[in-house]
């Protein structure tokens, strides 16, 4: 017969057993002091005791115990909490009975509830955790903004300092020109005029002895040579010439001023590279004159290019002062300058000490300097760099031998740069 | 750092993951790193190896999805340490979506592979867990990005996954697929794998091989 009676004492026995052997429900028979008379393994946990010690650590925190002790039967039914007001306390779903002297407490954590807080625990870590990685992205890329800004705004004061520098160039060697021409050009009137006085006075004396008597010539004579005519006219001549070739030297550097400033030229124009890698050199001059560098300079006759001028010259500018500073008392500098049907080719070697290979791939960056503090911004390469590969969409390739050479090779497109 | 060194700091990883000792994690991430500065090597040899031994214990009864939820939040907390250094500075213009299958929780794995399109300049865009499709669909026509890699770590979750490929394939036909996770390693007979301009990849270093290539087109 298969009915609720059979092996009902079986079953009650073995859900008795379970339930005071399980991991979750708890329970507990006190007297009416509160004295533990017994504690399954989860009661013992809760109270913070052991089975066969009953003595209870933790407590009835709410409600207390003393609550418990109105009535008979169920005298309470509903959530409790048990700990020690310190480091441990335990919310749970209880019945707590009285019977005479003892009470029976029963109780179990809400396990539904637990469930769906771990699992609503689980989806807000994952959330916090996203949302975290989300905010590192951010400031890292707002860091990398920051830096970029920061780089542009020293490239800008920079700029705004060499735009300055070239209106000063440009401008004092426009006031310069305007004396300059009328100087030589007065030179050259004044070597014609003295010609004449000196044939004026040659025709005097020549007159004087055709027509005057002797002594009327001997005094003649002797006033060309108190004078000392003949040294004069010489010693102009030499004088003359060598003002004319002062005074054309001035010309030529302040042409190479107004050339390399460019400030005319911010848009890209076709000019001849070679002209104006000349007048960049001469600016280099009265930095490689003093210590004797043998420079030399192999370039094809004329090379017409589109380009932006004014920062190419800035650009090659950097990459030769670098190149000066960099070699001893009689060092050597050579630029050479090649093309093909598409693209130019500029060459700069230095048999300066080299660049040491763990800085290489930081020369171009902004503010590096191995010069001492002060002496160098750091900015000239990264200059030439963004002129180069950004503006004028070529590149630069460094062959640097420590202790032997450095070569930068400077390649751009001939005429692709637009404007 | 051999293979040996590698096993011994996962299983130390693991033991901390199931301790809930979150500092000692940590230390452990960090003091491999101190050996070898592989950022994948770490995810590779310890996360990874150390995550699949939590998911074993799951499967055969012996941790609870809390312990497995723990050891997850933990690994994820200490990715989240490492995010910062591991963006390159070095941006290669690339976008990637990264998205875990429709259904799925499981994110971590996912994140090791965002964090390898970061390392190698790409923008990532992860979605995380429990996107569904539709929202995937929009969240690419808007982004635009060059790959779309959707993770499956629970093999229950692999007919979403093929629903899911087809709908961002028919509306996406150019658009490369990758996809993968623990999963994959129980799939004999993957239909996936006829499906165009889509890259199936089981661990890190293959990853690295196809992010190397795309970077170099």
């Amino acid at each position: 017969m298969n009915d609720l009676n059979t092996h009902l004492a079986y079953w009650s026995n073995l859900i008795c057993e379970l339930s005071s052997t399980g991991h979750s429900v708890a329970l507990g028979l006190f007297t009416t002091e509160g004295k533990l008379l017994y504690a399954n393994g989860p009661m013992c946990y809760y109270l913070n005791t052991t089975e066969t010690e009953l003595q209870a650590k933790n407590f009835f925190v709410n409600p207390q115990f003393d609550s418990f002790l109105q009535g008979e039967g169920l005298v309470f039914e509903g959530y409790t909490t048990i700990g020690n007001y310190a480091d441990s306390s335990f919310v749970l779903l209880a019945k707590v009975y009285k019977q005479a002297d003892q009470v029976f407490v029963f109780a179990e954590p809400n396990v539904p509830e637990l469930f769906e807080n771990n699992l609503k625990l689980s989806e807000l870590n994952q959330q916090v955790n996203n949302l975290q990685r989300q905010l590192i992205k951010e400031k890292k890329t707002l860091e990398l903004t920051l830096a970029k800004l920061k780089e542009t705004q020293q490239m800008l004061i920079h700029s705004e300092k060499m735009n300055a520098l070239g209106k000063l160039v440009a401008g004092v060697a426009h006031e310069i020109n305007n004396p300059i021409a009328f100087v030589f050009s007065n030179l050259h009137s004044m070597g014609n005029y003295f010609d004449d006085v000196f044939n004026a006075y040659l025709q005097l004396e020549q007159m004087i002895g055709k027509t005057c008597d002797g002594k009327l010539l001997e005094d003649a004579q002797s006033i060309r040579k108190n004078a000392d005519l003949d040294f004069l006219k010489e010693d102009i001549d030499d004088m003359l010439s060598e003002t004319k070739n002062g005074v054309n030297r001035v010309k030529t550097i302040v042409d190479d001023l107004r050339r390399f400033s460019r400030l005319d030229e911010a848009e890209s124009k076709t000019i001849d590279l070679i002209e104006n890698l000349r007048s960049t050199i001469a600016i280099t001059r009265v930095q490689m004159d003093p210590k004797r560098i043998k420079f030399s300079f192999d370039a094809p006759e004329k090379l017409v290019i589109n380009c932006f001028p004014g920062q190419l010259n800035q650009a090659i500018l950097n990459i030769l002062i670098n190149a000066i500073q960099a070699v001893p008392d009689q060092g050597e500098v050579s630029m050479k300058v090649a093309s093909d049907n598409d693209e130019v080719h500029i060459i700069i070697e230095d048999n300066g000490p080299g660049i040491p290979p763990e800085i290489q791939s930081r020369i171009f960056d902004p503010f590096f300097t191995t010069k001492p503090v002060g002496s160098g911004t750091g900015l000239g390469l990264s200059i030439t760099y963004k002129i180069i590969v950004e503006q004028h969409k070529g590149s630069i390739r460094v062959q640097s031998d420590s202790g032997k050479n450095t070569v930068f090779e400077v390649s751009f497109p001939k005429n692709k740069i637009k404007s | 750092m051999g293979k040996i060194e590698s096993d011994s700091i996962a299983n130390d990883f693991l033991q901390g993951l199931l301790k809930g000792d979150r500092a000692k994690c940590s230390a452990l991430a960090h003091e491999y790193l101190a050996q070898n500065p592989s950022i994948k090597d770490l995810y590779e040899k310890v996360f990874r190896v150390a995550l699949y031994d939590v998911g074993k214990l799951w499967e055969n009864n012996k941790i609870t999805v809390a312990t497995e939820h723990m050891a997850t939040a933990i690994t994820e907390g200490i990715l989240n340490e490492l995010f910062e250094q591991i963006i390159s500075t070095d941006r290669t213009n690339k976008k990637v979506v990264l998205a875990c299958v429709e259904g799925e929780k499981h994110q971590v794995g996912i994140k090791m592979v965002a964090d390898m399109f970061e390392m190698k300049g790409w923008e990532s865009f992860f979605l995380g867990s429990g996107i569904p499709t539709g929202e995937l669909i929009r969240f690419i026509r808007q982004t635009e990005p060059h790959v779309v890699a959707i993770s499956l770590s629970i093999y229950f979750n692999y007919a979403n996954l093929v629903k899911m490929v087809e709908a961002i394939r028919a509306e996406f036909p150019e658009i490369l697929l990758l996809v993968g996770g623990q999963a994959f390693t129980r799939i004999t007979n993957n239909e996936l794998e006829k499906t165009p301009k889509l890259v199936m990849l089981s661990d890190l270093n293959m990853l690295e091989q196809f992010i190397d290539t795309l970077n170099r087109k």
